[in-house]
């Protein structure tokens, strides 16, 4: 079987920002930073997920967490992107009689 | 620029928001249900890639501030402004339910700042920018504007998002995230030059522009017998 183009391309973007990503700035970003300087408050919230801030909960090994934080959304990301657009495009199909054969309900 | 649950204590900012969100997220899907075609849903997926692993990698901008691609003004040059949307927006809904960065309640303002201030409205300057100049250079030059203005835009977006729950005035949040995001605005621009640069020279016709040597090719063919 051929590999689509497109699984190489994510397949890619998952190597290199997994590689990339446990050297990522930790430095707050702007509206964090923000937030500190003029202290601004903000009420505490519990929000449970599976990979909070990015790390893998019971791996040790920082970078391989991040990895591996990194890598299920990236996946996660380019799926269900995939998914949504597959069940979208179907949808033109049965209602553009123009360039498709519409679909009768029998 | 991930908003938290608890920073925008009003409820009736981000239901507000919320609502806007998910009505201009609903139009996207009805629009693309009619338009997108099979072919075209791979280069989604890659952008939805590509927009999650960019916003990880934060670098520094500034003493003590970093920022990170938002890559909205990106998906919508090479997708068109809904698709771009409906990108943006699963983007960030997994980054809230999977990694807990952005408040759940939180979802609509962040897709409005992150989301829709790029594949909207820095669209549009993108768009506007390519009216006035034609071909490659209106594609970058369109880029560069475009995406330095999503991200100030979000920046402001967010200091009136702050100021609508009454806890701080208008001005002083707004005017700091503005401030510190221009710098992080250069970056994105930076970002997606380069990524539009590249498309430019491996696929123009994503971007609408004829591939190089396309004219000349044209101009033999007419004064062909």
């Amino acid at each position: 079987m051929r590999i689509p183009w497109w699984a190489w391309a994510i397949a890619g973007v998952v190597l290199v920002g997994g590689l990339l990503s446990p050297f990522a700035s930790s430095l707050p970003d702007g509206l964090e930073s923000v937030i500190h300087r003029q202290q601004i408050p903000v009420a505490e919230t519990q929000q449970p997920s599976p990979l909070p801030d990015y790390q893998a909960p019971g791996v040790r090994n920082e970078r391989a967490s991040v990895f591996i934080a990194t890598a299920v959304g990236v996946i996660a990301v380019a799926l269900l992107t995939l998914a949504i657009g597959r069940l979208l495009s179907r949808s033109r199909r049965r209602g553009d009689p123009e360039t498709h054969e519409p679909v009768r309900p029998s | 620029m991930h908003i938290p649950d608890g920073l925008i204590n009003d409820p009736r900012v981000w239901l507000a928001a919320d609502v806007v969100a998910a009505g201009t997220v609903a139009y996207a899907v009805r629009r693309e249900s009619r338009a997108l075609k099979p072919e075209e849903v791979p280069l989604m997926g890659v952008m939805a890639a590509f927009v999650f692993a960019g916003q990880m990698l934060n670098v520094p901008v500034a003493a003590g501030v970093s920022g990170h691609l938002l890559g909205a003004l990106l998906a919508a040059a090479l997708l068109g402004p809904w698709r771009a949307t409906i990108v943006m927006t699963v983007v960030i809904t997994v980054q809230c339910l999977l990694h807990a960065d952005g408040g759940f309640a939180a979802l609509g303002l962040n897709v409005i700042n992150m989301g829709l201030a790029g594949t909207l409205v820095g669209w549009l300057i993108y768009r506007g920018v390519r009216a006035v100049i034609a071909g490659r250079a209106g594609v970058l030059l369109g880029g560069a504007i475009g995406a330095w203005a999503s991200v100030v835009l979000g920046a402001l977006l967010v200091g009136v998002e702050i100021g609508l729950t009454g806890q701080t005035d208008f001005v002083t949040p707004a005017k700091a995230l503005v401030i510190v995001h221009v710098p992080i605005g250069l970056l994105e621009a930076g970002i997606t030059v380069g990524a539009l640069a590249v498309v430019l020279r491996a696929r123009p016709d994503l971007l609408g522009c004829a591939p190089r040597g396309a004219v000349e090719a044209v101009s033999t063919a007419e004064a062909a017998p």
